[in-house]
């Protein structure tokens, strides 16, 4: 299986790629600038880390889709902005980063789908820190993670294309990159495992 | 004459201004516009963390070229690439984010005036935001503003090694990050702006 993992050469996401702990990630890291230079359809999955360019991720959206239309998997993490991939459907949210620190606090998530195969190597408080929105799935799609208010901030979609759109608005790269957020390192690693067990 | 000043980034939802920003005479600096901006035309460039940095090696020179003619840059970035090599490179402090002091030393015009350190350290009782690292290196020149507790420079300004002026501070957005608290940091994204002003009209010679 060869994952790729789209970057944007921020410095967050060139301190990530130096954490040799999450090297097994990835197979190949592809800068979002010169995306024009491969076929994306040659990976099992493509990894859109968080925070690129929206400008350049919807001049580039026609490659995007033909993965999925290859049958292939896109995870998604972070904001979706401008419609830069169709069927997904982005609110922001405000942002509850002190809810750790406060007696008695909590980030009230709801787990879905708990005998998904992702939830064998994550658990509910993996993906617990803070979000920047939700997503409504579209009609067929299988939230994992509800807020309260019934949005996702976790969704796999096998049914709007040949292949799987994962999305989630949660951000590793970007905290692990920022050394700050510690939640992110068990997440990302428990994502990173379904992905490879997947494909075995 | 006052001039509007550039935020420069990628466009990210993080990057991108608001009503408020546009306002106070902020503009928006696409970076991959770069190459094609006459800097001239801003009293000063913010350049966030969200910055592609090989980009940036790539067109060094336009920063090169407005520090000559005397303009301001206030970097933001935790850089780890060769560009705006005034500046250096940031190192992440191995202090715990729980236990790290932002200590405000010094002010310049009015930046940090009536700013306490507790309230750059913590939002909503969090602390790590300001910064986590620090420069590994500042000209010896240069005025330092903010250092932590093991006197590792987080904020400075350098005057000296360029025609203009370089404002640098280790990592945290302190434009954006404070605008809505309610305590003496909400303060610092106008002393910025104030600041960065300042500063052009002295370079220029105005009175």
């Amino acid at each position: 299986m060869s994952i790729a993992l789209i970057v944007n050469g921020t410095p967050y996401q060139n301190r990530f790629l130096e954490e040799e702990e999450f090297h097994y990630v990835y197979d190949d890291v592809l800068h979002i600038r010169d995306l024009h230079n491969y076929d994306l359809t040659q990976y099992d999955t493509v990894l859109l880390s968080c925070r690129l360019d929206i400008t350049l991720l919807k001049r580039y959206q026609s490659k995007l889709l033909n993965v999925l239309h290859a049958g292939k998997r896109i995870v998604i993490f972070g904001e979706v902005l401008d419609h830069f991939m169709p069927t997904v459907d982005w609110e922001d949210s405000e942002v509850n980063f002190s809810w750790w620190v406060r007696p008695n606090g909590d980030l009230p998530l709801n787990q879905q789908h708990a005998n998904h195969p992702l939830y064998h190597f994550l658990t509910v408080p993996d993906m617990k820190w803070h979000y920047h929105g939700t997503f409504m799935p579209p009609e067929g799609a299988m939230s994992l993670l509800d807020t309260p208010d019934g949005r996702s901030i976790f969704y796999v979609d096998d049914s709007s294309f040949n292949g799987q759109l994962v999305v989630t608005s949660l951000d590793p790269m970007f905290h692990i990159g920022l050394g700050f957020i510690n939640q992110s390192k068990p997440f990302l690693n428990g994502l990173a495992k379904w992905l490879r067990e997947e494909e075995k | 004459m006052m001039k509007n000043i550039a935020y420069m980034g990628i466009d990210i939802q993080f990057a991108r201004l608001n009503a408020l920003d546009a306002k106070r005479g902020l503009v928006f600096l696409y970076e991959y516009d770069l190459p094609y901006t006459d800097l001239m035309a801003f009293d000063g460039v913010i350049i966030s963390n969200h910055v592609d940095e090989a980009f940036l090696v790539e067109h060094n020179a336009v920063l090169t070229d407005y520090l000559a003619k005397g303009g301001v840059i206030f970097t933001l970035a935790e850089k780890g690439l060769p560009w705006l090599t005034e500046v250096a490179n940031w190192k992440r402090s191995p202090i715990p984010l729980k236990d790290r002091e932002a200590r405000i030393i010094a002010t310049d015009h009015t930046l940090f005036e009536g700013v306490t350190s507790y309230d750059i350290e913590y939002r909503k009782g969090v602390r790590g935001f300001f910064s986590r690292g620090y420069f590994e290196t500042v000209p010896a020149h240069a005025k330092k503003l903010i250092v932590d507790q093991q006197d590792n420079v987080i904020v400075y300004v350098d005057r000296e090694s360029t025609n203009g002026t370089i404002y640098a501070g280790a990592g945290t957005d302190m434009y954006r990050i404070y605008i809505h608290e309610d305590n003496s940091s909400s303060q610092v994204s106008l002393q910025m702006l104030e600041a960065i002003h300042t500063e052009a009209a002295r370079n220029r010679g105005d009175n």
